[in-house]
């Protein structure tokens, strides 16, 4: 349930420009601040074949721990991923933000995206739901843990190698 | 039959035999219509089809969409416990009757006038029924069945040629190391119950079955993730084997079955053993240390034309068109294994091999290049020789070569040639 605005820890204007953010430095390849935004227990989590399941038992398209974001990273910037040969040119659209208080004391954040990416003249269209459970650090926001449901991901995909 | 096929059009014109040289592959094998409309009634109506897993459907009614070739097919496993490969086509009007991927139910209505079968493919239900002549038999319409379905420790396959040999002779020198793959689970049985990773590249199906067993392309195709295995050795990753030229080998059995294998290092071994040291004393215990080793190999396993049992997964090929591909990679949870053993295959097996993984994608990559490069009509060969000046004969038949040797794709080619330049029924 959404709490009233004066209660909120984080005001939709708030969490829209944490969002905001993320998604430019995404779309700008700055894959190292990116990587700054979580936390050192984070998790980036994509699952495969329907939105939710239960990762220790079912296969996922990605569920990284900090540490395979930062091998994710190192491979797209340094790498070669030749599936990244040129590398695909992304921009994404945020909308329809919700915010929404945790019981564990994180704050939950719902939106929907929609990613256009080209590599090599081909231009695709990803759509998916995103949700952000976000940590109120000593300094700033913190990714506590990031997943995206993709409308397809119970489709046979192709070349998912640039960042969701 | 008569010169007309199954798929009712005349024979192509191609002959395919002056395509494949034992060390040349011509590019019309790739992208020609006809060679892939002949590759559907010449191989996959012939040999043994992987169609599925036991595990996938365990429950009576428990269905899955499957295929066989281009042609849809429905796993099911009915009322008396058995598992039944029916073709997904309505005998009335054409369509599937079938349209989940899977499920459970007893019975499947086809959407268009609502005929009705039972998980058995019998048809017993035709809405308004009295507009049929009174001696319409209803059991000259069910579902058509796959006639031959062998399940060989879980793996199911299925073949629309009635006289083919039985999937145990069909597995060849291939069996013992399908059966070292599924005793690495101590029980056994391995299951898919972790779902899929599907994916899709616009190329030709033997890409695929040509990679799996190709020891050439890794060490540069998949350069930055051994350097990711390299940065960061102290945490899980896909256990592909070490680049060494001198450890491993491959081989070419019959029927186009081949694998490419890696003895394991006493650092793997080592390393798995300490992580989970009850499961693994149990498997050396059932096996003795030697077999115990042999379980632990990386094993590359292709059985022609569309499975792999491959790392730490069921591989599966489905063609779709000359130029489009659609592969599902199943992780394999062992039966009887800690739950966390499982869970960290599941980790290794996705930071290879999902559409967003750190070595798939690169294959594809590759795929998606040549299928572009064989557009220069010009250039008519692939070079398949790597290795041919000492490969061997085995006893058993089988012919043997080094681990980046391209014994296993002449091997492919060897059994692609012979069926698709055999007219008639195929034994």
């Amino acid at each position: 349930m959404t709490s009233s605005p004066q209660t909120q820890k984080l005001s939709r204007q708030e969490a829209e420009d944490f969002l905001f953010r993320e998604a430019a430095l995404l779309d700008d390849m700055r894959l190292d601040e990116w990587l700054e935004l979580f936390t050192d227990d984070a998790t980036y989590w994509i699952p495969e074949g329907k939105d939710d399941l239960d990762p220790k038992r079912e296969t996922s398209i990605l569920y990284d721990d900090r540490f395979r974001m930062e091998d994710r990273v190192w491979r797209l910037v340094r790498g070669p991923a030749h599936a990244q040969i040129p590398p695909s040119r992304t921009r994404r659209m945020i909308s329809n933000v919700e915010v929404e208080e945790s019981e564990d004391g994180e704050v939950v954040v719902y939106s929907n995206f929609a990613i256009f990416e080209v590599r090599r003249n081909e231009q695709r269209i990803f759509a998916g739901r995103y949700e952000h459970r976000l940590r109120l650090g000593e300094d700033a926001l913190r990714i506590r843990r990031k997943k995206a449901m993709l409308v397809n991901n119970a489709s046979p995909l192709y070349n998912l190698t640039f960042m969701v | 039959m008569d010169t007309l096929d199954r798929t009712g059009r005349p024979e192509a014109g191609i002959d395919a035999g002056d395509l494949v040289r034992e060390d040349r592959i011509h590019r019309g094998v790739y992208s020609h219509p006809e060679v892939f409309d002949l590759e559907m009634r010449r191989i996959f109506n012939r040999t043994w089809v992987f169609v599925g897993h036991e595990s996938e459907v365990t429950n009576t009614g428990d269905f899955k969409a499957s295929y066989i070739g281009t042609q849809p097919v429905i796993l099911t496993k009915d009322e008396n416990g058995e598992i039944r490969v029916l073709v997904n086509r309505c005998p009335h009007r054409g369509s599937i009757v079938c349209r989940e991927a899977k499920g459970n139910s007893n019975f499947f209505r086809c959407p268009y006038h609502g005929w009705t079968f039972k998980n058995t493919g019998d048809l017993v239900g035709v809405p308004r029924r009295k507009r049929y002549p009174e001696d319409f038999d209803l059991s000259e319409l069910n579902l058509q069945q796959v006639p031959r379905v062998e399940n060989y420790r879980g793996l199911v396959f299925a073949s629309f040629n009635p006289e083919i040999e039985g999937l145990v002779g069909y597995l060849a020198q291939a069996k013992p190391y399908v059966d070292a793959f599924l005793d690495l689970s101590v029980e056994g049985e391995i299951s898919l119950s972790a779902g899929a990773n599907q994916h899709e590249y616009p190329g030709n199906w033997k890409f695929q079955m040509e990679n799996g067993v190709d020891g050439y392309h890794a060490m540069f195709l998949h350069d930055s993730f051994f350097k990711i295995q390299a940065r960061s050795q102290d945490r899980v990753h896909a256990r592909i084997a070490s680049r060494d030229e001198g450890k491993g080998w491959t081989e070419a059995f019959s029927n186009g079955h081949a694998i490419l294998a890696r003895e394991a290092g006493d650092k793997t071994i080592d390393e798995l053993k300490s992580a989970h040291p009850e499961y693994f004393a149990r498997l050396e215990e059932k096996h003795g240390p030697e077999r115990f080793r042999e379980l632990m190999a990386q094993m590359n396993i292709f059985i022609f034309p569309n499975l792999y049992l491959i790392l730490n997964q069921v591989r599966v090929i489905r063609p779709v068109s000359p130029t489009k591909t659609v592969v599902n990679m199943y992780p394999v949870m062992l039966n009887g294994a800690p739950e966390e053993l499982n869970e960290q295959r599941l980790r290794e097996h996705e930071e290879g091999f999902s559409a967003a993984g750190f070595v798939g994608p690169d294959d594809y990559e590759a795929f998606a290049c040549v299928q572009e490069g064989l557009k220069a009509e010009s250039v008519e060969w692939l070079v398949l020789l790597r290795g041919i000046h000492d490969e061997k004969v085995l006893e058993n038949g089988s012919r043997w070569g080094q681990p980046s040797d391209e014994t296993p794709q002449r091997g492919q080619y060897r059994e692609w040639r012979r069926l698709m330049t055999m007219d008639g029924e195929a034994k």
